[in-house]
Order: C-alpha cells, then sequence, then structure tokens
C-alpha cells in the first residue's frame, strides 16, 4: 500500500515536472562535463601537466581529484529539490523500508547525540527524533544534519519546519566537507551515520579517519550505502535496471540524464561490503562479526563498527 | 524376490542390535578439556576469539569486572556488568545500557550486542559453564557416581540463585524460537560437563541416553527452582532426587520394553521361516 502511493506521488510530481522542466539545472551539469572535456583536451596537449595530477573515479569516467568535488556537488545541486524521486526511481521506494531499518538497528537510546553525515535532506535525522520520542518518550536526543551542499541543506531545514522539532536545540545544521570536520570537537558524538553519502567522498579513508576522531569512545559508526549484489541472477536484473532503466526514467523525470547516470556509476565504483568492512576496521573501529548486512540481495548494505 | 530381500535385510538389522559393539556406536569426541567446552561454536560475535584465555576463579573475575577501556574483551566486560544490573532492570537491552554508562560508555554501544537480553544470557550461561568446573575441584572425592551428578546438579542450579526472581524471563526469553537453538547448545554443554566431571567414560549409546536423561531432569528442576521459596532451595533437592528415581524407573523400563520387542521380532522371523521361506 504504501509503494502504490508512492508510485501515484511519483506518477503525480513527474508530470509536473515535465511541464517545468528548467534548462538551468541540466544546462548546469553538461556546462562541467565540457569544462571537463576542456581539462581532459589540455591534459592531453600538455602530458607533463596531467601525469602529475592524482586522478580518482567519477562515475566510469575519470577525473582529477580536485575537480571531483565540484562535480558531485553539481549533482546534487540538481537533485536536491527532487531527492526523494530520485530515490524512488533509483530504489523502487525500498529506500524508505531499508532506512527504517537503518535506524531501527542503530535503536538510539534517550539523550543520543547523532552527527548525520550527507544527510541534506533530513530522512535519517528525522526518523532518528521520532524514534527516540516513540519508542522511549525522549526528547533529549540531538542530531546534527551535516552536509557539503547549501541546497540539500536548504531541503532539509524545510523539511524540518514542520515538524515539532524546529527551533529546537535537537536539530542543527551545518555546512562543511565530511573529509575534514574541523568544527567538530574530539570524542564528541555517540553515533556517526552517513546514508547513501560515503560513495559521493573523494577520500573515503578520510572520512573514516574523522568520523573516528569526533566520535567518543564507544561511539558507533553506522553507514548505509548502495552495495554489491553478489548473486549472479539477481545481479544481471539489477544491473539491466541500473544502467537502461534508471537514467531514462531521470531523463523523463527530472530531465537530467547525466546526473542519474553518475549516481549509478558511482554505485558500481564503490567497494564492495568486505572490503569496505576491512576500509572501516583500517580506520580503527572495532567490528562486530562481519561488520556489515546486506540488505535486498546487497543492493544496500549497512556497515557498522564501534570506536573501542 | 522383494520380500525375501526386506526380510534378509530386517534379520541383518536386528543381529546387529542384538550383538551390538561398544566400537559401532562410539561417539565421536570421547576425550574433552575444558578449552574444547569453550572454543564449540563460539557464534555470537562478542565472544573473545582468544580460547587461550586463563581460567579465573570467580572472586578474581568479579574484581575484575569493569576493567581495562580498551581489552580485547570489552563487550564481555560490559556484559559482566550488565549482570549486576538484572535484578532490577530483567535481562534486556536496559541491564546492557545502565553497565555501559556505568563504565563510561555512551549508552548506543548496546548495539553490539543486536540480540539484547539474548546476548546476555548467552553470555551467563557460558560464564556458569566454566565456573562449573572450578567450584566442584576437590569435592567430588569419595562420592558414588549418582551423587556426584546430584551434586554438580545442584552446583550449576545454585549458580542461578542471584537471578532467581528474573529467571522466568530468562527462561522465557530463552524459549523463543530465535534464541532455541542457542538455549538448547547451552544445554547439552551443561549436562556433558556435569557427567564428565562426575567421570563418565562411556563411549557407546548410554553416552546420549545419559545426557538426554540429565537435561531432562535439570530443565524441570530448574524450572520447579524458579517457584522455590523454602530455604536453601530444600524443596528443590527434594525435587530433583524425586526426579532421579524417576529416571532410573524410565531406564530399566525401557530397557524391559526393548527386550520384549526383539523377543517379539524373533518369533514373528521364527514363524515366518517355519512356513517354509528359506533365509
Amino acid at each position: 500500500m504504501a509503494s502504490r502511493t508512492a508510485l501515484q506521488q511519483l506518477s503525480r510530481r513527474a508530470t509536473t515536472l515535465a511541464t517545468m522542466a528548467s534548462p538551468s539545472r541540466t544546462a548546469g551539469f553538461s556546462t562541467m562535463t565540457k569544462v571537463l572535456h576542456q581539462h581532459n583536451s589540455n591534459a592531453a596537449s600538455n602530458n607533463s601537466s596531467s601525469s602529475s595530477q592524482p586522478e580518482t573515479h567519477f562515475g566510469f569516467k575519470n577525473v582529477p581529484e580536485s575537480m571531483k568535488e565540484a562535480l558531485v556537488k553539481q549533482v546534487f545541486a540538481n537533485v536536491a529539490t527532487n531527492y526523494d524521486i530520485m530515490n524512488d526511481v533509483m530504489s523502487g521506494g525500498v529506500h524508505r523500508l531499508w532506512k527504517d531499518h537503518f535506524m531501527r538497528t542503530l535503536a538510539p537510546t534517550p539523550g543520543t547525540k547523532l552527527l548525520d553525515v550527507a544527510g541534506g535532506t533530513g530522512d535519517i535525522a528525522m526518523r532518528f527524533l521520532d524514534y527516540c520520542k516513540e519508542t522511549h518518550g525522549d526528547n533529549s536526543a540531538q542530531v546534527t544534519v551535516f552536509d557539503i551542499n547549501p541546497n540539500m541543506l536548504e531541503v532539509g531545514k524545510e523539511r524540518f519546519t514542520k515538524t515539532p522539532y524546529h527551533n529546537t536545540s535537537q536539530v542543527s545544521f551545518m555546512e562543511g566537507n565530511a573529509e575534514n570536520l574541523e568544527h567538530i570537537p574530539d570524542n564528541s558524538m555517540d553515533a556517526y551515520t552517513i546514508a547513501f553519502g560515503i560513495r559521493n567522498c573523494t577520500h573515503v579513508d578520510r572520512v573514516l579517519k574523522e568520523a573516528y576522531r569526533v566520535l567518543k569512545p564507544g561511539g558507533r559508526f553506522m553507514c548505509l550505502e548502495f552495495s554489491k549484489v553478489e548473486n549472479p541472477v539477481i545481479s544481471k536484473v539489477y544491473d539491466v535496471f541500473s544502467f537502461d532503466v534508471i537514467p531514462t526514467m531521470g531523463q523523463i523525470v527530472a530531465n537530467d540524464r547525466d546526473s542519474y547516470q553518475y549516481l549509478v556509476e558511482s554505485i558500481r565504483k564503490f567497494p564492495p561490503q568486505k572490503e569496505f568492512a576491512k576500509m572501516i576496521k583500517d580506520a580503527g573501529f572495532t567490528v562486530m562479526g562481519q561488520g556489515y548486512e546486506d540488505l535486498t540481495f546487497g543492493v544496500a548494505a549497512i556497515h557498522s563498527g564501534f570506536k573501542l | 524376490m522383494a520380500a525375501i530381500q526386506r526380510t534378509l535385510f530386517a534379520r541383518q538389522a536386528f543381529s546387529l542390535l542384538s550383538r551390538s559393539t561398544p566400537a559401532r556406536l562410539a561417539p565421536l569426541a570421547i576425550t574433552r578439556t575444558a578449552a574444547t567446552v569453550r572454543s564449540f561454536t563460539a557464534s555470537a560475535s562478542w565472544r573473545s576469539e582468544d580460547s587461550a584465555q586463563p581460567s579465573q576463579s570467580p572472586q578474581d573475575a568479579q574484581q575484575q569486572s569493569a576493567a581495562a577501556l580498551h581489552a580485547k574483551t570489552t563487550p564481555e566486560a560490559i556484559l559482566k556488568k550488565a549482570l549486576t544490573f538484572v535484578p532490577q532492570h530483567g535481562w534486556t537491552t536496559v541491564s546492557i545500557a545502565k553497565a555501559a554508562e556505568d563504565m563510561g560508555y555512551p549508552t548506543i554501544i548496546h548495539g553490539m550486542f543486536p540480540k539484547g537480553g539474548a546476548d546476555l544470557i548467552d553470555y551467563f550461561l557460558q560464564d556458569c559453564l566454566e565456573r562449573l568446573p572450578l567450584e566442584l575441584e576437590g569435592r567430588m572425592e569419595g562420592l558414588g557416581t549418582q551423587e556426584k551428578i546430584k551434586l554438580g546438579t545442584l552446583t550449576r542450579l545454585g549458580m542461578i540463585a542471584p537471578y532467581i526472581d528474573r529467571w522466568h524471563e530468562a527462561l522465557a526469553i530463552m524459549g523463543q524460537p530465535s534464541n532455541v537453538a542457542m538455549s538448547l547448545n547451552h544445554l547439552a554443554k551443561i549436562v556433558d560437563e556435569i557427567w564428565h566431571l562426575a567421570g563418565d567414560k562411556s563411549a557407546d549409546m548410554n553416552w546420549y541416553t545419559k545426557r538426554a536423561s540429565l537435561a531432562g531432569v535439570y530443565t524441570t528442576t530448574e524450572l520447579y527452582m524458579t517457584t522455590d521459596k523454602t530455604p536453601n532451595y530444600q524443596a528443590t533437592q527434594k525435587f530433583l532426587n524425586r526426579r532421579f528415581e524417576d529416571a532410573a524407573t524410565v531406564g530399566k523400563v525401557t530397557n524391559e520394553v526393548f527386550q520384549i520387542a526383539e523377543f517379539g521380532a524373533k518369533s514373528v522371523l521364527g514363524l515366518i521361516t517355519s512356513k517354509g521361506f528359506r533365509m
């Protein structure tokens, strides 16, 4: 039933969006890629300068590290207002179930201080505060919503104005880069969550190190992210859905094929479950058991570690 | 033709049973050590992998609770502390959270124990198992086997005494389908340990029947103990004695029933042979 209303919402929003497809958003992304192509052709002609710049992946393309942040920023500036729609398209509405399960796994206790990184639109933060209120009758839980993208934070702030948490000390918003949480003191947070954000970060190991730094001893790191589907049959279906269906739907729903293409490619580039669990261990976290839990055959996975 | 083959097979089966030698039915695990006990299916992720830990006396262990922050067995230290909160808060995540808070950790650390109360009970049962040989050391001299078993069972039951008011909750949690595997595993280990400490060296079907009968005695007595309000659990001791008598009677009766069944089967085979079917 929830999926049906989600679908209805989707189709309603799709028609309104199709009629007001703004050229500026897509123009922004394609301008960026033009700049990128320019840079690449310059680099091709000046071999010496290109070889000194470290490269990283941006979807299936390779880009200089310094540019990835700006490119990702552009993607999310484009999708900020339709972030819900985007998530519904990419996961068939199941992302809501994943996030609910994520919060139940975290099972916050009264008075927990949470740092929700890359949580711009506030999905996780809202679930966190609702969980504390409904399960423990607690109003002392606090969440800091942290995001690199001001557009996403704006959407989040607007969402929170409609909740009872608006203008309370329970929620605060901070803009910054997950690789450098300089304004957050050491050993200050009970829990750190990052949902569908870490694969967009340029240096995942730095993000993990910063997470380790800001957590109190005994604090919990939890990450919800798209991951690798092991089962070969489902993997084939998933690949077809990812590369053929999602960008097309992105074009129809939000008139932005390229952003969706990037997002789908970035999932493939992110390390698989076991490798990411090892990265979490390398950052210093104590990992219980395997360190991860697959959701929907591995389409998404919850990784968890404790600072001990 | 098929009928003859069937009766041939049946005859072979019965002859096997009547001449069964210990070697044919010997269980796989004959030699046992305390280390083997500890290394049995350590499936819970918070269990310390280090099976070479030196065993401590209960007094030492209690003094070492709430120990080093960076100890490898920090999860177990939290659970140890959580046991002190059980009489007040029960076998739940609340006890674990309160213990963590007491040790200076944020309560969110309870996420290390996704099964909550069941993990706490799992730890407690493991702890009791490891303490049992230590508490029985030197007390088993000069007793008959039956007496040793009784002493072992009573000692093990005595370990529940500090939590007796909340033990029925623990039994209920252990009975939940998701926890049944864990609780049966522990029951098997308990009865195995008690028989082993009583000096059991059987290497045949008796190995299984002895432990099975003790498992029945143990579980019923444990349940009875939760309702026992007599001083020093005297009623439980009497209950236990009656159960041992029952077990002995059941053993005799089962043997007799089996003998009669064997006699009956041999008679039938004799009858078939006399009718002319060559075997």
